[in-house]
């Protein structure tokens, strides 16, 4: 809005007066300003006010626990390597009391650490993109951890606290689809032609400019034990090419 | 109205090569859309390459006739010989944004009906909708092209002014990398803020 405003302004005292002293200094201060509202967020520490904690107001509508039957145990003996300076480290999270109708998208994770040196360390935010389907009950989040600390902390208990930034979706009305062939046709005028590629089913869908929200499709199998996903997609729009891709999504369950 | 229409024609006779480069280049965006959409592997690979990055050259071929029917008329300095003609800016004005509707704006809303033709729906429930995206276009390019354009005397120092923004862009990236998890609050805080 700010570069919108400015070239407006531009425009209007060159064509008007032809007074470049005022356009460029006009510019300069736009340069400086977008450079100030770019540079402030990530100085300064405003997570709070964009990612809001759960209260009970406005509760995470699921229950997420370390889950303590899990564990990557190894033998005493057993040196640890690792490749590159950047470690990933898995949590298993067990998942429980799963509200009905909703849906969750992890978007990132931040872990911090206290050492034993008393010192503190944090990963900082890392981004992460997993969609959490009320049948689940065991998630994996990871973090990527500096090799040095791992390599000197691997063997001693360490206090370590995991934040994950959710995004909460509540699935809203619910339509039956009906595939004819490889075609496929979506509430709101969206049109999806399906097909294998090489090693997963997609879709291509088109929607004719206005946005489509986020969505959810869920695909019985023959085999009714397994139930296969796909989304949920924000923002699936004009007339672009979107694939919808349907994974079978049963491996996260391996050790449920 | 006679001052506009004329000095419209004016660019035409006179920039009609960089307006006709314009036009064939959303032709071809358009023509290519539908082979994207099949998602079928180009025999060409090196044709279909650049017709992957054809929006970048649409994007300076606009931003080109922009600055090539601004400049025509230099805003800078007063020894023009335009200024010396009954021309009031208003109208000059509008002779330039008259030009990029006509070379920029009414071919990309063509070309958009052709693709929702092609895509086999119905163009007419979208015609706001399609206005709108017009409508964007002019915010998002034509206005900071035209404000470019009028800073500066010639293609050359447009050119420079261009390449000053992109290094500052480039600059800030790399300031924002200082800041290890900047980009995943940046993007955060535009998702909240949306």
């Amino acid at each position: 809005m700010i570069c919108l405003v400015a070239a407006i302004a531009i425009i209007f005292f060159q064509f008007r007066s032809r007074k470049s002293k005022i356009s460029w200094l006009i510019l300069a201060s736009t340069v400086l300003a977008v450079g100030i509202l770019v540079l402030l967020p990530a100085m300064t520490d405003l997570t709070d006010s964009f990612m809001p904690r759960a209260t009970s107001g406005h509760p995470l509508p699921a229950k997420l626990a370390l889950d303590h039957t899990v564990a990557f145990n190894r033998d005493s003996k057993q040196s640890l390597e690792f490749f590159g300076n950047q470690v990933r480290v898995v949590f298993p999270i067990h998942l429980d009391n799963f509200a009905e109708g909703t849906l969750l998208k992890i978007r990132g994770v931040k872990l911090d650490l206290d050492l034993p040196t008393t010192e503190h360390w944090t990963s900082k935010w890392q981004s992460l993109q997993e969609v959490v389907f009320p049948a689940r009950t065991r998630i994996w989040p990871w973090a990527e951890v500096s090799r040095k600390i791992l390599e000197r902390y691997a063997n001693s208990v360490v206090n370590a606290h995991l934040t994950l930034s959710v995004d909460v979706y509540r699935l809203g009305e619910s339509h039956t689809l009906a595939i004819s062939g490889n075609y496929l046709e979506l509430p709101g005028g969206t049109h999806c032609g399906l097909g294998m590629q090489r090693t997963y089913y997609a879709g291509a869908c088109f929607s004719p400019l206005r946005n489509m929200g986020p969505f959810l499709i869920e695909a019985k199998l023959p085999n009714e034990e397994c139930q296969q996903y796909s989304g949920p997609h924000v923002n699936v729009g004009g007339l672009r090419l979107r694939a919808v891709l349907f994974l079978r999504k049963a491996f996260f369950q391996i050790l449920t | 109205m006679n001052i506009i229409l004329h000095i419209f024609k004016k660019d035409i006779r006179y920039y009609w090569p960089e307006a006709l480069i314009s036009v064939v280049l959303t032709g071809v965006f358009v023509w290519y859309q539908p082979y994207q959409w099949a998602t079928c592997t180009s025999q060409f690979r090196f044709f279909a390459n650049v017709l992957e990055i054809l929006p970048l050259f649409m994007i300076l071929a606009w931003l080109f006739l922009i600055v090539r029917i601004v400049q025509a008329e230099s805003l800078i300095g007063d020894r023009q010989f335009w200024i010396t003609r009954p021309f009031e800016w208003p109208k000059l004005l509008c002779a330039k944004l008259l030009f990029t509707a006509a070379f920029i704006l009414l071919p990309v809303f063509a070309g958009q009906i052709i693709l929702l033709k092609l895509a086999l729906f119905p163009a007419t429930p979208y015609l706001l909708d399609l206005v709108w995206l017009e409508l964007m276009l002019f915010l998002a390019l034509v206005i900071p092209s035209l404000a470019i354009a009028s800073l500066n005397p010639g293609i050359g120092r447009t050119a420079l002014t261009l390449i000053v923004l992109i290094l500052f862009i480039i600059g800030m990236s790399g300031l924002l990398t200082l800041f290890p998890d900047s980009s995943f609050r940046l993007i955060r805080m535009t998702e909240f803020n949306k």
